[in-house]
């Protein structure tokens, strides 16, 4: 679904590349996690699987991006935008500015598009029905607490029918109940089979989501595995991204291990395993 | 939230039954007769039509509140162009030492007249009118979507930046700002509020930028509507009307 | 940078953008000056900034916009007659603003004069036209009446009305303006500068 080839890539009036000879594939329906220190090029990333690099922030490219089979430096942004949504930290500052409904906020893509009405209709339903906005339809959007704005922002690019959503630390400026809404937003996504790119600092709940991580440390891909093997790495610590305390916790017990447990669920599983094992 | 429009919703033929493009119309047109009009009894004439229009979307109060915030210009106007007019000739009367002449006053008249069938004309376009559908009517008229979405979308910011002043004044004020003193001290204050709010409502500008972006703003397939507003019946004559009366009123103007 | 490159029209999404935010300023601008009491409109502080960081053309439309906007949404068509005004400011202060006088003090204070000649000489005739020459500011039409009592003529009275107020008001305009320049990151001012896409295999 994504192929990222050689991916480099330099802001104008820059030096620094910021993206580095970036090599990644993401298959149809999986949820890869992103983490990373401040300034390791995670947003620069994302915007790169939309078009927004090059064609919004301009500067020098090299490597290809393709997302759906299409290739996103040859393509217009208004082409992309039926590829991939994007959904970023600030849940107002996604908002049109222009619509006084949340219905008519999540149909201004599809106006732009130039959809027909009937089926703007039956996609704003979809969309409104499967992120619970159904009852928040008629309410102004700038009056929605900070969850219920995240969703609506998703819900706006998602009308749109992506075949891949990239979200770019969607809760970093919610509270838990607003975080727990947004990630219930993305189990729904899964359930519809949509390839799903998330940023998140919030490396725990991250890896409850994802089958894969990707590390990016300083414009350099420094992993890319799933959770477990990830944090199983020895140069971990040294990428300045957080690891999940339940992985740490095993690690202090068990060194060795290869494949530590992040989440919650497997971390008990794993005790229990451990206790038998020494035991006997 | 706060408004910023003086448009207020209500259930009259003038709110409802005429359709906002026509009510723009209905602006230009008078503009232009305002200026074209040639004689007292014609400008007196379409200033009653003006009124009426008012009475009947129920707005009259509100409006002669508008026009008599002129009043105080006007007056002076009269007085000013009463006396110095370069054109005076004629006196029409004396207040001791001054001299009224008639050519100065004919000429206040003409600019009063204009000045508040200009501005009747626009309370009832403003006052009846919402802008956002405004707009709305425009972009199917073959505005450019970009033109549209700027005139909308400054009514959802100017409440968006009111907010976030009145933030920045309750935390510079807790920390000792004062909104009195001197001219000097009100102006730094002046930048202590209004500083901030102009440069965070800059740095989301790039934000914004993205979000439109990656919603097809700049494809450029030609766009549909979400919700759709029936034009009224009759609203073509109306417009057609309309014309034809601003038309005629120029002619009349160039004839005489 | 030469000036004709800075006077190519393109209409970037981030200029589009730029223009509610000025008019923003502007109304929000006169509204604390006029909670303040301050003796000045600071009113066209939004056009004058988005001219001078995105360019003339997105400085002028700003400025046709505000007029317009509040034209439609508070007092009709006098201040959509001024909006005439407006885009000569902007173009003049983005003239200004590419050459770099926003970004040293005494030139910033230069610019305003420039700009408060340019709104004079473009606002006269509607004064004129309008209200028979007075601007209804009581210091300038003092003037005014001054004038017209002395036969100088309504064209120069109106003139003097509307450039006194203007030199003081768009002095102080200026003034704020360069100060929030001097806030701006360098990478905020840089995005609105055109930039060119390199793509190498």
């Amino acid at each position: 679904m994504i192929r990222v080839r050689g991916l480099t890539y330099t802001y104008p009036n820059s030096d620094k590349q910021v993206l580095k000879n970036i090599t990644l594939e993401v298959e149809r329906g999986e949820t890869l996690g992103i983490v990373g220190p401040n300034g390791a090029g995670k947003s620069t990333f994302c915007h790169a699987l939309m078009g927004l690099v090059p064609h919004f922030y301009h500067g020098t490219i090299s490597g290809e991006v393709i997302v759906n089979g299409v290739s996103v430096v040859q393509s217009h942004m208004g082409e992309m935008c039926r590829h991939v949504g994007l959904v970023f930290q600030e849940p107002i500052h996604q908002f049109s500015g222009a619509k006084l409904t949340v219905e008519e906020e999540i149909a201004f893509g599809l106006e732009n598009l130039g959809v027909d009405s009937a089926t703007m209709q039956e996609r704003v339903d979809w969309v409104t029905a499967l992120l619970g906005l159904a009852d928040l339809r008629r309410r102004n959007p700038y009056e929605l607490s900070g969850g219920q704005m995240q969703r609506v922002a998703i819900a706006s690019v998602l009308v749109l029918k992506p075949q891949v959503l990239v979200l770019d630390e969607p809760t970093s400026q919610l509270d838990p109940a607003g975080t727990a809404e947004v990630f219930a937003a993305i189990e729904a996504l899964r359930a519809e089979g949509v390839t799903t790119v998330i940023v998140e600092h919030k490396v725990e709940l991250l890896v409850e989501h994802c089958s894969r991580i990707a590390v990016l440390v300083d414009g350099e891909l420094k992993a890319l595995d799933t959770p477990s093997r990830v944090f199983s790495r020895a140069d971990a610590e040294h990428w300045g991204v957080e690891i999940p305390r339940y992985s740490r916790a095993y690690r202090a017990l068990d060194p060795a291990s290869e494949s530590v447990p992040t989440t919650l669920h497997e971390t008990v599983e794993r005790l229990r395993d451990y206790e038998l094992s020494h035991r006997g | 939230m706060t408004s910023v429009t003086l448009y207020r919703p209500r259930a009259t033929f003038v709110h409802q039954g005429v359709d906002p493009f026509t009510k723009l119309v209905y602006l230009l047109c008078s503009i232009v007769m305002a200026f074209a009009i040639p004689t007292f009894w014609g400008a007196a004439g379409m200033l009653v039509l003006n009124l009426g229009v008012l009475a009947w979307a129920r707005e009259l109060k509100r409006s002669l509140q508008t026009i008599l915030g002129s009043l105080l210009l006007l007056v002076t106007i009269f007085v000013i162009q009463g006396l110095f007019n370069p054109a005076n000739r004629t006196l029409l009367f004396t207040l001791g030492p001054v001299h009224v002449y008639q050519e100065g006053i004919l000429f206040a008249l003409t600019i009063s007249f204009r000045v508040v069938n200009i501005i009747a004309a626009s309370c009832v376009f403003v006052m009846t009118t919402s802008p956002a559908r405004v707009m709305d009517a425009c972009v199917r008229y073959g505005l450019p979507p970009k033109a549209g979405y700027v005139v909308t979308s400054i009514m959802q910011i100017i409440p968006t930046m009111l907010t976030s002043v009145a933030r920045i004044r309750e935390a510079q004020q807790s920390r000792g700002m004062s909104m009195s003193g001197n001219v000097l001290q009100r102006f730094r204050s002046f930048l202590a509020v209004f500083g901030p709010m102009v440069l965070s409502s800059l740095i989301s500008i790039q934000d914004r930028a993205i979000a439109l972006e990656v919603r097809g703003f700049s494809a450029r397939t030609k766009r549909t509507f979400y919700v759709d507003h029936p034009v009224p019946r009759g609203m073509v004559l109306l417009r057609a009307l309309l014309l034809l009366v601003t038309i005629a009123v120029v002619v009349w103007r160039l004839a005489s | 940078m030469s000036l004709r490159e800075a006077f190519r029209f393109r209409l970037t999404t981030m200029g589009i953008v730029m223009i509610p935010v000025a008019v923003g300023i502007n109304f929000v601008g006169k509204e604390i000056a006029n909670a303040l009491n301050l003796p000045m409109w600071l009113d066209s502080i939004g056009t004058i900034l988005s001219a001078v960081v995105a360019g003339p053309w997105i400085g002028a439309i700003s400025g046709a916009v505000n007029n317009v906007f509040f034209g439609l949404t508070m007092d009709g068509g006098m201040s959509i007659l001024y909006g005439i005004t407006s885009i000569a400011i902007a173009l003049v202060a983005g003239i200004l603003g590419h050459l770099g006088w926003f970004r040293s003090l005494p030139k910033a204070i230069l610019a305003g004069i420039l700009v408060a000649l340019t709104a004079a000489i473009v606002s006269t005739p509607l004064n004129v036209a309008l209200w028979g020459g007075q601007t209804g500011k009581v210091l300038g039409d003092a003037i005014f009446a001054g004038m017209m009592a002395k036969h100088m003529g309504i064209w120069l009275s109106s003139f003097v009305d509307e450039g006194v107020m203007d030199v003081i008001d768009k002095v102080i305009n200026c003034f704020v303006v360069y100060l929030i320049v001097l806030g701006l990151p360098k990478r905020f001012l840089q995005s609105f500068q055109p930039s060119s896409t390199t793509i190498r295999q």
